[in-house]
């Protein structure tokens, strides 16, 4: 068994940038008068900075671990299944940088209504994909080919190189 | 996602307060001020010019003061909607954009459906046609759009609308709509008159549109995942839509970015010899007569479009293909 969580250091700029977005907005919204339509866009960008910085704590306090068998986030941030449930997987890559670097992924893994999304900043992230991956192959599932490229950027090779073209239970044509 | 959303507001802010800054300095640049420049023609012309006035609005608007303070003046009243006074109309910048501003937009939106709507279909059909007669046509068409001036296209449908379907020459409704409420005429009177701009503005965007999807399309489906998806029998449509033309869409959703300014600034031109009541022929006289709080305010509003536009187009790429793109010989 393997357990992995989000190092302080790694959150830290999250809690600076939901700050950094919510408190100067709340403070034009109280100080300025900005009229209905102006009101609404700040309104929305400080409830927006707000679920940021919640998602910050809420993964500040979350764990993850994974066994050969299944996989399980304890914490505020509870989700978990079996491997053998997992029905879709996507690995994506963002960047703000016109360049592309500088950039982080994030591992979306899905099983029914169960739904886990993990940051490249997680300690042993990789650890953690090389996982997926294994339970995506076994399951046959399909990868789009974003998910594939993005694989290959980390160095893992997928035994089936092109994209499948099937449905989630592997009914590959 | 929702951290990209969140760095990329953090980075749309500092973006949009540089761009006021150069915007304010540019505007500033010329020697003097509309007041100025005003006065001088009055003199010239013999006439008087009313001083009480003028040192009112120059004290009222900051223009005796250092330029770092006008900045804030004018910046903190973009903030709450106030764009300023113009100097030539004698009116606040929002009373003199007032309808300009909807039908700019009316306009521009219109523009960039009738630009998305006529190339999509067409780009995917010549891709999917290579070399067929059909696709000959359609390539001649586009490289025509690309050609042709769109003064001089205006020219022609202004006439040929005038002569086969009687609709007035220039601007956007029938004269006696002009400066009228609102109405369910005035609406019909725009909607009729409103395909002539349209196409005129849009043809050139959407030829160029066309080639692009066409050559971005065929890279894509000369791609093994296609030739092994066609060999194995999947349908040609599910195999179109579901992988080479998600694919081929990147550079057109980039695009975005750059549509929404170039579409109301490009459009000057054409809407000078429309007579159409937007925005560009405001903008190119409030830039002439240095009229600064009406050309800051149009130059701040096509900036803000443009962050938006690259804002809306990052999304949209970074929902339908968040691949590592490495630019710099690096792995793509």
């Amino acid at each position: 068994m393997t357990r992995h969580a989000y190092p302080p250091s790694a959150l830290f700029g999250d809690y600076l940038r939901a700050a950094a977005g919510f408190f100067p907005t709340i403070a034009v919204l109280a100080i300025v008068p900005v009229g209905i339509v102006g009101g609404t866009m700040l309104a929305g960008f400080a409830a927006l900075f707000a679920v940021f910085g919640v998602r910050t704590a809420l993964r500040h306090c979350t764990s993850i671990e994974v066994t050969e068998a299944a996989l399980q986030s304890s914490g505020l941030l509870q989700a978990s299944f079996w491997w053998s449930e997992l029905d879709r997987m996507k690995l994506s890559y963002y960047s703000t940088r016109r360049d592309g670097r500088g950039g982080w992924m994030q591992l979306k893994l899905g099983a029914g209504w169960s739904t886990l999304r993990i940051d490249s900043r997680v300690e042993g992230f990789s650890e953690l994909v090389i996982a997926s991956v294994k339970a995506a192959e076994m399951r046959g599932l399909s990868l789009d080919p974003a998910t594939s490229a993005n694989l290959q950027a980390l160095g893992i090779e997928l035994q089936a190189t092109e994209p499948r073209f099937g449905n989630a239970a592997g009914a590959a044509i | 996602m929702l951290s990209y959303i969140v760095h990329r507001i953090l980075i749309m802010i500092p973006t949009l307060i540089a761009i006021s800054i150069v915007i304010f300095t540019i505007i500033n640049l010329p020697p003097g001020d509309y007041f100025s420049t005003y006065i001088a023609e009055l003199q010239s012309s013999g006439e008087a010019a009313d001083l009480a006035k003028i040192n009112f609005l120059k004290a009222q608007y900051g223009f005796d003061r250092p330029l770092w303070e006008q900045y804030i003046f004018w910046a903190g009243g973009l903030l709450h909607g106030d764009m300023g006074y113009s100097f030539a109309y004698n009116l606040p910048v929002n009373q003199v954009v007032g309808d300009r501003l909807l039908m700019t937009f009316i306009v521009s939106f219109s523009t960039i459906l009738f630009t998305y709507i006529v190339s999509f279909p067409i780009g995917v059909y010549s891709a999917t046609h290579q070399y067929s007669w059909s696709d000959h046509l359609l390539t001649l068409l586009g490289f025509l759009g690309l050609a042709t001036p769109s003064f001089l296209l205006a020219l022609v449908l202004l006439y040929l609308a005038n002569v086969y379907f009687g609709i007035s020459i220039g601007g956007l409704m029938d004269p006696k709509y002009v400066d009228q409420p609102w109405s369910f005429g005035k609406v019909l009177s725009v909607a009729a008159h409103l395909w002539i701009p349209v196409v005129v503005i849009g043809t050139a965007g959407t030829a160029s549109m066309i080639r692009r999807l066409r050559a971005n399309l065929l890279d894509e489906l000369q791609k093994q995942y296609v030739v092994t998806a066609r060999a194995k029998g999947l349908h040609p449509l599910k195999l179109l839509f579901k992988y080479p033309l998600r694919m081929a869409l990147n550079p057109f959703i980039s695009d975005i970015g750059s549509l929404l300014p170039h579409v109301i600034s490009g459009a000057a031109i054409v809407s000078v010899v429309m007579s159409l009541p937007t925005t560009g022929p405001m903008l190119l006289d409030a830039l002439r007569s240095q009229d600064m709080y009406l050309a800051g305010s149009f130059l701040m509003f096509m900036a803000f479009l443009t962050v938006i536009g690259v804002f809306i187009s990052d999304l949209a790429l970074a929902v339908l293909d968040p691949r590592i793109r490495l630019q710099a010989g690096r792995r793509e």
